[in-house]
């Protein structure tokens, strides 16, 4: 009997080491997209009215995160702004996914593809990607839309190449010549035998890929070239407290917490599935 | 060497090219024109006319690309719409202060990122290894531009250690004391970019570690300290070099909100003023200056490598 719970204990033990990143990653992100969805329920204030009693309150019972320089509630302001950034998160990764796969199957396995193709990776990550997202941003105009396209095609190269050097190892492969010789069509080839193959890199890369999707957000909006400053995202809201740092910080520092606590609960979600899909890379 | 030499040039000219070519489309697809914007939205229709036909708006995209190519060439790279000068003479007045973050930024970066991946390595799966790399995931988690605040906040105006804002130029006020107006956004910028480094070295590392040869060294009887820091790490750093190179590129642009939030008049913020402005000649300009010093800094780094490890084959 105690032996038993011994090695239950231990399996425990195992467990916790082998998926606890993803638990706890996992759980925050529960929580914030929880939060997300029960937006208006959860602020107790509108976050786009302004309040000119209530100027750069500090944070007290009533306005937990105190109030900005228009007298708008930071609390508010922030939960709203979750929405915004999980958004983002979700749809940039879903948009660079959806074209990195295609370029990147095409690449890997047409090789007349990936001569042209690769040139024109490499040429894109000559740029900055901040600095690509900032111009695509100007060009497409503001909008959660538009930021979406930007950062989604900004982060689509380095998607493209995972799949690529996935699908450039996996095209040699025998199963695969044996669909091959059993007359399946390319699509059918790519499709069912190689894409497959390519996952466990790829939801790693997307998880990461996510996490940069959203600091990215909150520079642009941050720098005032993302989404307009009627709606409330973390880098809007910091962007406006910007001038009150030194005599009012807690106006930065909330609103920062939340974008760390968001991308590192992310990072941490994707730290432990690359341990669990990929225990070669450590 | 010298057949290495021409080979990495020849391969950057493609990259370039396409370079060039993102950059032409991307501005030709902008909203708004620019003969317009020069003149303002009240101009005469004939004016604008006029002007659009001697900038040569008019004729197919082809031909604008080909005469955008030769101009790049010539040196023609056209007048900023905002203060009418060169494009190139504004980038040139506004380069000293980026250079100096971004050397500033890359070394900070490799003396802590490098012996903190080293030690995550060597003490593998321990407490310490946990932390650290639980601390540079926090590293990469924080947005510059936070950083930066909380910095200028804490250094620059609680303990005064640094000007927070602006930048004078070393001809003005020095070497040393330039390099306090950029120690802020270099520190902001050296964070995530030690927390990128330490992860990257921990990881060759531990795949060095692995390694057959290392075994054998090891199994030879030498001192475990020997075959770490000397067999070991020469092999682990060679890709790390790599990574500094191509991180060079992120590393712009950060420069971009760090210079932006410390109101520094280097590089990044002229992109990104000109951006704001839509000065695009500028933008197309600064746009090009920092892929083709992307791609000079990376070929460098090649040629470096190919001269410390001259088993590596160019492909």
């Amino acid at each position: 009997m105690e032996q038993k719970t011994g090695k239950q204990h231990k399996r425990f033990g195992v467990i916790l080491r082998r998926y606890g990143r993803i638990i706890i990653g996992g759980t925050v992100l529960v929580a914030l997209i929880i939060v997300a969805i029960s937006a208006p329920s959860i602020a107790k204030f509108d976050p786009l009215k302004l309040d000119p009693y209530n100027v750069k309150c500090y944070p007290n019972a009533e306005h937990l995160m105190g109030t900005d320089g228009f007298g708008r509630d930071i609390f508010s302001r922030v939960v709203y702004g979750t929405r915004i950034s999980l958004l983002v998160g979700v749809a940039v990764s879903a948009l660079s996914a959806v074209l990195g796969i295609i370029l990147g199957l095409l690449m890997g396995y047409y090789k007349k593809v990936d001569m042209v193709g690769m040139r024109i990776l490499e040429g894109v990550s000559a740029f900055p990607s901040m600095l690509l997202a900032m111009t695509l941003a100007a060009v497409l105009g503001s909008g959660v839309d538009k930021i979406i396209i930007a950062i989604g095609v900004v982060s689509t190269p380095s998607v493209a190449k995972i799949v690529r050097s996935q699908a450039l190892s996996i095209r040699e492969a025998e199963h695969v010549e044996s669909a091959k010789a059993m007359g399946a069509s390319d699509f059918r080839i790519i499709f069912t035998h190689i894409l497959p193959l390519c996952m466990s890199p790829l939801i790693i890369r997307i998880t990461s890929g996510m996490a940069s999707a959203i600091l990215t957000e909150a520079s642009l909006s941050f720098l005032g070239v993302g989404i307009s400053p009627n709606i409330p995202t973390w880098g809007g809201v910091l962007s406006e407290a910007k001038q009150f740092v030194i005599a009012y910080p807690f106006m930065v520092v909330y609103p920062g917490l939340a974008i760390i606590v968001t991308v590192l609960s992310i990072s941490i979600l994707g730290d432990g599935l690359r341990d669990v899909l990929d225990p070669k890379l450590k | 060497m010298l057949k290495f030499l021409t080979k990495r040039i020849i391969s950057a000219i493609p990259v370039l090219m396409i370079v060039v070519m993102i950059i032409f489309f991307l501005m030709r697809v902008v909203p708004g024109d620019p003969a317009l914007m020069i003149l303002g939205k009240d101009a005469d229709p004939g004016a604008v006319e006029r002007l659009r036909e001697t900038m040569g708006l008019n004729d197919p995209l082809l031909v604008q690309f080909v005469r955008y190519v030769k101009d790049i060439f010539t040196g023609n790279w056209g007048d900023s719409f905002y203060n009418s000068l060169p494009v190139f003479q504004n980038i040139v007045t506004r380069l000293e202060p980026t250079v100096l973050i971004m050397v500033f930024t890359v070394l900070i970066s490799v003396v802590f990122g490098v012996p903190i991946g080293i030690i995550g390595a060597v003490r593998r799966n321990s407490i310490l290894d946990y932390s650290l790399m639980t601390v540079s995931v926090l590293g990469l988690s924080i947005p510059i531009f936070w950083t930066s605040m909380m910095l200028a906040f804490y250094l620059g105006a609680i303990k005064g250690w640094f000007p927070v804002i602006g930048y004078k130029p070393i001809a003005e006020v020095g070497f040393l004391q330039s390099l306090r107006y950029v120690a802020l956004p270099s520190l902001a910028l050296g964070f995530q970019s030690i927390a990128s480094i330490a992860r990257y070295t921990r990881s060759t590392m531990l795949d060095v570690l692995g390694s057959d040869y290392i075994r054998t060294a090891r199994a030879k009887g030498l001192k475990i300290g020997k075959v770490r820091y000397k067999h070991a790490l020469k092999n682990a750093l060679a890709p790390v070099v790599t990574h500094v190179g191509i991180n060079i590129a992120s590393l712009l642009g950060g420069a971009t909100v760090c210079e932006t939030v410390f109101n520094i008049n280097g590089m990044g913020k002229l992109a990104y003023d000109s951006i704001v402005r839509r000065d695009y000649p500028q933008v197309q300009a600064v746009v090009l200056v920092v892929a083709i010093i992307y791609v000079v800094i990376n070929i460098l780094i090649d040629i470096a490598y190919k001269a410390l490890d001259p088993r590596i084959e160019l492909n």
